[in-house]
């Protein structure tokens, strides 16, 4: 293999001698500039209280583990994935499944939704990404209207519409220019495999969950690490990671079948959300920040939703009407309606 | 559930492994004459690397943390997930109904 012959002055000893050098810069620089701890810098600011998170929903409905899932920009429906080959469509308030289209191979372990909600791409062992329009008419066969719009040499693990430029599969996860296709800025501090990563809101730093039960936070401007999320009672991978709205939660899907929800700034977990029975592939907060939804190996979807703040209270004694009363020598008992301003919050309350 | 529920393990190793060498590829030891060009020319692709990455402009973790954090506080009111919604906002909502108690 005749390739470039080696440059002026250029040899394998000076190359790996430039290399070791810059790498050590590259450490030295980095610590350099850490000063402080990001959860020294959130000291002062209030702990967060548990999160009353619930499940509202349990999507049913497919026959194997569900891999993927995203929400449409309408904060309602989803599209869900699952091992079965199946791809689902689902309102998220009615349960109602308003698409389902079988790929012809199993393991579809990626979808989305399109940002106009007229369309849902997948992609899965058949190494190719398609994408379906989506009609009114619910009977209308999907496959009829495939569109390929990727062949893939291998499996497709992710698809996004708005072309998500960062990626992990080793130890490392990597930013990316789309532009220039350039790897601009990689990090390594996993010891293990890395799942998923997701960038904060702001679009300045991004989060990373690994197979070595821990999740991870790195400032892209301080070029390093800033936040470990990690527990000794912990020991199962983390296999997807969403923020919520603000940044300050930081949703954590775990092999042992829990999500954990942590405290971004102070570095603490916050909340365990316990409901389901296997695995969870992947967790996303809907796009109003309202909800979060899971997908799991159990087969399902769950869509969970916080209470109202302090609301309870004042709503119940404002909307109570007593119809009568009885009365005997102690106490005072009577029978009242109360009109519900929002039936689930409050029943789960009661 | 354990590991071996991966999907079809050939595609994963295949992956990972193509992946792994495509960005590893610094050898453990380099014996001049048994180094090929292509190990020549990844080493180079790997120093080209280093000297973007150590070229980018950084700045303090203080200021970095302190801008996160300002983002969570500034944006807190909003979250749904962390301070809770009104009810009236809520896509989830039920219709209106009664309850005798």
């Amino acid at each position: 293999m005749a390739t470039q012959g080696l440059q002026a002055g250029e040899s394998a000893a000076s190359l790996k001698k430039e290399s070791d050098s810059l790498k050590k810069k590259l450490e030295e620089e980095r610590a350099k500039l850490s000063d402080i701890e990001l959860s020294q810098v959130a000291e002062k600011i209030e702990v967060l209280a548990p999160l009353s998170i619930k499940t509202r929903r349990v999507l049913k409905g497919h026959g194997n583990k569900v891999l993927c899932m995203d929400w449409c920009k309408d904060k309602r429906r989803l599209v869900s994935s699952s091992q079965d080959g199946k791809v689902i469509v689902w309102d998220a308030f009615t349960l109602n499944k308003e698409h389902g289209v079988t790929l012809p191979c199993t393991w579809v372990l990626a979808c989305a939704y399109a940002p106009s909600g007229c369309a849902v791409a997948c992609g899965g062992l058949d190494n190719k990404c398609s994408v379906f329009p989506l009609s009114l008419d619910k009977n209308e066969n999907l496959n009829t209207k495939k569109k390929s719009v990727a062949m893939h040499t291998n499996y497709v693990s992710g698809c996004t519409f708005t072309s998500s430029d960062m990626q992990g599969c080793d130890r490392k996860a990597n930013v990316w220019d789309m532009r220039s296709g350039q790897n601009i800025q990689s990090f390594e501090c996993h010891e293990s495999d890395i799942n998923c990563v997701k960038y904060y809101p702001s679009g300045d730093a991004f989060a990373s969950a690994s197979d070595d039960a821990t999740c991870r936070f790195y400032d892209l401007r301080a070029d390093r690490e800033v936040a470990v999320y990690q527990k000794d009672s912990i020991i199962f991978g983390a296999s997807t990671v969403d923020f919520s709205l603000s940044g300050r939660l930081l949703f954590a899907g775990y092999n042992d079948y829990t999500i954990n929800a942590w405290d971004v700034l102070k570095g603490t977990r916050v909340s365990a959300l316990f409901g389901h029975e296997n695995r969870v592939s992947r967790v996303r907060v809907s796009p109003d920040g309202t909800a979060l939804c899971s997908a799991s190996w159990d087969n399902t979807l769950r869509v969970s939703r916080r209470f109202p703040a302090q609301r309870h209270f004042s709503l119940f004694i404002c909307d109570f009407r007593i119809l009568g009363w009885f009365h005997s020598q102690n106490h005072i008992s009577f029978v009242g309606i109360i009109r519900l301003e929002d039936n689930d919050e409050i029943l789960n309350n009661c | 559930g354990g590991r071996s529920n991966v999907p079809s393990s050939s595609c994963l190793s295949h992956f990972s492994s193509s992946f792994i060498s495509s960005n590893s590829p610094f050898p453990k030891t380099i014996s001049s004459n048994m180094t090929s060009n292509s190990n020549l020319s990844s080493m180079r692709r790997l120093v080209e690397q280093l000297r973007l990455e150590a070229s980018v402009e950084r700045i303090k973790v203080s200021q970095a943390a302190a801008e996160l954090q300002q983002y969570c506080l500034q944006n807190a009111g909003k979250d749904a997930l962390l301070v809770g919604v009104p009810a009236g906002s809520n896509p989830f909502r039920e219709p209106r109904s009664c309850a005798v108690v």
